[in-house]
């Protein structure tokens, strides 16, 4: 499942993207490139929850949203370098997956994901209605580039290489997650929770730390989004991107734990590839989820492997 | 402010809300009540509903009461495809997988809807609309009385079915011991499929009902999961008594708290109340024993 | 509580929807022990096990271990205190290997923080070099050494309750209830698993075991409770339980055989 070297196999994407931008290519091949960047760290951040413990978190937006919101203030408001917004937003994003975690987590597993969804929508409808911080519907546009150490940058092709450089380092994270004992508890939690706990671990705060973990990659992500777009609005709270999320991850193979950037670069770049308009690649999306879970929930390795089903 | 007659009317208007809210809630409150699986359709069930009525109405020109009488029968049908495809075949597997599965459907309905009826926002134009009366110096809106009537009838109507028919009999019993069901030889096939469509047709009649009180957009069906999932789970997962009580109390809570404060306060306090409900009384008003 | 007892329980009642599962339970577990626990089917092993080991919440009474109350304590904790329990289901981690299965336990047991565990370092790798000695040592004792690279999900019953055991013995437990640890197990595996539960005793680890192969009982306690509908019908040696007209009553409701 893992393989040799992991840390030198993940560089194929980089590499990849790399190769493709050498070539000259569009201002919108580029731009998908840097989406399919995006969504790698994001697909890691539902994997740890969903692949990795078997947790239907439906809010990764919660913390998509709170990172691209907060380094947008951070940003417009303080002019911060922003590698040192990019580790304030991490902070803050990771405690508020400790926020949001510690009574999530405590829940039946299907309280769990409502109540992950719902955080997300709350926060949706704050981001609207309070517009003294966050301007309501206008959202934020005109987000200034980023700065880190003084360089500053907001062509595309610099974008790319910065938006690899944070898949580098956050894959690198993860695979570092998964190999390490804390991931041999995470599959002891996940293949049986009453055993893990009888051996002596405190499975809630596995859980726990993953969901911060999980948000944290989020975050992390938004911050991303919010200058790269260089515009955010309450949206960024909103499903479409766990709906792509659960496609990349679900179907992203999860035999190999490159999963997640594989599912993430593939189902950003196809529907592009196959020019397909939002709505029929949500159509499409729902199919193959519905046919996945049909066919192959089981096989779906790392998502549904229950050692025993929690009704 | 403390007018005695602004004060019925938000309570008036509250009430009709929560009725709708409570029907739509039994729809899914009794599939999980049932058979434990959470129905992430939901909400664009009822949007399916609604934006059938409206296509009914508007293209097939066909006057309320007959679109109505064509659009559930088409519910039920959806209901049953539902059943057969997402929540019949995962069982016996974890629940994740139905709420995946439940969540694909939603999205090809939205997806669906969105292709065929655009995305700007829709009206359906009903003859109850213009019908008001006024007694005592409240309004009452034609429209909304017919959706407190028609709410409270089908929660009788159902809660008799339930209490009395042989189906209902065996959809409690399942509700409370599934294994023990099986082992005497209910069909549990029979039991969910009938489970989800009353589930879809509840759904439904709220939809249909409350059509003409909004506009229409793909994307309602978001908002109603949401509420909806908060009246359950303040009511009770799997009480459908419990859903009628919280859809009721949340409605005059949202026509109170928008009618003295802002729409923004009533969004966040249902979710506000839910998480609050759930960290100190998990199984809700009247819920049965969940795991918590 | 008697001194040289190192699990004391006091009028322990747990019950579930109206019926009472165990019933003022009281019994002191001399330490340096195996002690037995038998009776029916329903009469109440498996509850008096999920409340001494936390997995469910008794509703009234008290335990003690070592000393220690520990009645209301989660599971974890308790474990961390030592008392290991094992279940009657099978309970491996079916996607770990046999030797990942073992030192999983030992690394519940390091007392490191999970961020620690994530950055590494030096001392995880000395632990964790610690801990797989420990379980190869263990393997090869319960003769599983081969397959320990091996899925534990793949292995057969028999062997799955082997691990089960070599699981338990690398938290370092001062006491281990072991739930049916025979049950299903072709008779050869059960003696070589009596001769390793003797090894293991005698090396200072207790054992409270539920079984209802009394053979095994026989041969490992030295003394033996009863339970019977959620109370303790009688305590005392295996001789003396196995001819105790009400154990031949309870177990087979007549004459003795």
């Amino acid at each position: 499942m893992i393989p040799r070297s992991p840390y030198l196999i993940m560089l194929w994407w980089p590499i990849l993207a790399l190769a493709i931008a050498s070539t000259g290519p569009s201002q919108y091949v580029l731009h998908i490139l840097i989406i399919a960047g995006i969504y790698v760290i994001l697909a890691q951040s539902l994997h740890l929850v969903l692949g990795q413990l078997g947790l239907l978190s439906l809010g990764i937006p919660a913390f998509f949203g709170i990172g691209a919101y907060a380094e947008t203030l951070l940003s417009v408001h303080f002019g911060l370098d922003s590698l040192l917004s990019l580790v304030l937003v991490a902070g803050i994003t990771f405690v508020s997956g400790l926020v949001i975690g510690v009574p999530s987590l405590r829940l039946s597993s299907h309280s769990f994901v409502i109540v992950t969804l719902s955080f997300a929508m709350l926060l949706q409808v704050i981001a609207f209605h309070w517009v003294d911080v966050t301007r309501g519907a206008l959202g934020f546009p005109d987000i200034p580039a980023p700065s880190v150490l003084g360089f500053s940058w907001t062509d595309k092709t610099s974008w790319l290489i910065a938006i690899l450089i944070l898949d580098v380092v956050t894959f690198a994270a993860f695979i570092r997650i998964k190999t390490s004992r804390f991931g041999r508890a995470l599959a002891a939690t996940k293949g049986n929770e009453d055993l893990a706990r009888a051996v002596g671990f405190s499975t809630f705060r596995v859980k726990l730390l993953a969901f911060a973990i999980s948000g944290t990659l989020a975050g992390i992500a938004g911050t991303a989004y919010a200058h790269y777009i260089t515009f955010i609005d309450p949206n960024v709270f909103g499903f479409s991107v766990t709906e792509n999320l659960l496609i990349m991850v679900v179907l992203g193979g999860s035999g190999t734990v490159f999963g997640p950037m594989i599912g993430a670069v593939v189902f950003t770049v196809l529907p592009e590839l196959l020019r397909f308009s939002p709505e029929f690649r949500s159509l499409l999306y729902g199919v193959l989820l519905l046919m996945a879970m049909l066919r192959f929930p089981l096989g779906l390795g790392e998502l549904t492997s229950r050692f025993r089903r929690k009704k | 402010m403390f007018d005695p007659l602004f004060i019925a009317q938000l309570l008036l208007n509250g009430l009709v809300v929560g009725a709708a809210y409570g029907l739509a809630a039994i729809g899914l409150t009794l599939i999980f009540g049932v058979l434990e699986e959470v129905n992430f359709a939901h909400g664009e069930l009822y949007m399916l509903a609604s934006y059938s009525l409206f296509a009914a109405v508007s293209f097939l020109g066909l006057p309320y009461g007959m679109a109505v009488l064509l659009v559930l029968p088409i519910m039920a049908l959806v209901g049953f495809g539902l059943s057969q495809a997402a929540i019949l075949p995962n069982m016996e597997r974890p629940f994740e997988v139905t709420v995946l599965s439940t969540l694909a459907v939603a999205m090809i309905l939205q997806s669906i809807v969105r292709l065929t009826a655009g995305s700007t926002p829709v009206n359906v134009d009903t003859v109850f609309e213009t019908m008001t009366f006024e007694i005592a110096g409240i309004l009452f809106f034609g429209q909304r009385v017919l959706i407190l009537i028609v709410a409270l009838l089908s929660i009788i109507a159902f809660a008799v079915f339930l209490r009395y028919s042989r189906i209902g009999l065996e959809m409690r019993a399942v509700a409370q011991n599934r294994l023990a069901c099986q082992m005497v030889g209910i069909d549990l096939k029979r039991i969910a499929n009938w489970s989800v469509v009353c589930g879809v047709v509840l759904t439904g009649i709220a939809g249909v009902t409350m059509a003409p009180l909004f506009d229409l957009s793909p994307d309602m069906g978001v908002a109603i999961v949401f509420k909806s999932f908060a009246v359950v789970i303040i009511g009770g997962m799997g009480s459908a008594f419990g859903a009628v009580v919280a859809g009721i109390l949340l409605g005059v809570v949202e026509a109170f708290t928008t009618g003295y404060g802002s729409v923004a306060v009533s969004e966040g306090l249902f979710f506000i109340i839910m998480i609050l409900v759930l960290l100190i009384r998990p199984h809700g008003l009247f819920g049965r024993t969940v795991r918590i | 509580m008697m001194s040289g007892a190192i699990l004391s329980v006091k009028d322990l009642t747990k019950s579930y929807y109206g019926v009472t599962a165990i019933d003022n339970v009281t019994f002191n577990l001399p330490s340096g022990e195996i002690t037995g626990l038998i009776g029916p089917n329903g009469s109440g092993k498996s509850t008096l096990f999920d409340c001494l080991s936390g997995m469910s919440e008794a509703d009234s009474g008290a335990v003690s271990l070592n000393g220690e109350q520990i009645l209301g304590k989660k599971p974890e904790a308790i474990a961390q205190r030592k008392l290991i329990r094992t279940f009657q289901n099978i309970t491996i981690f079916p996607d770990l290997t046999l030797i990942d299965n073992m030192r999983v336990v030992a690394q519940a047991h390091s007392g490191f923080g999970f961020l620690r565990e994530i950055s590494g370092g030096s001392s995880i790798r000395k632990h964790e070099a610690e801990a797989t000695t420990l379980a190869k040592h263990l393997l090869e004792e319960i003769e599983l050494f081969e397959l320990r690279q091996r899925k534990a999900g793949e292995m057969s019953y028999g062997q799955q309750k082997l691990l089960v055991m070599g699981m338990a013995m690398m938290a370092h437990p001062r006491i281990v209830l072991f739930d049916e640890p025979v049950a299903g197990v072709n008779p050869t595996l059960i003696e070589k698993m009596k001769s390793h539960i003797v090894r293991w005793h005698s090396a200072g680890v207790d054992f409270f075991i539920v079984e209802h192969n009394l053979r095994l009982i026989m041969d490992l306690c030295s003394s033996v409770l009863m339970l019977d509908r959620g109370r303790i019908l009688t305590k005392g040696s295996p001789e003396e339980i196995v001819n105790d007209p009400r154990v031949i009553e309870a177990y087979l409701g007549g004459e003795p055989v």
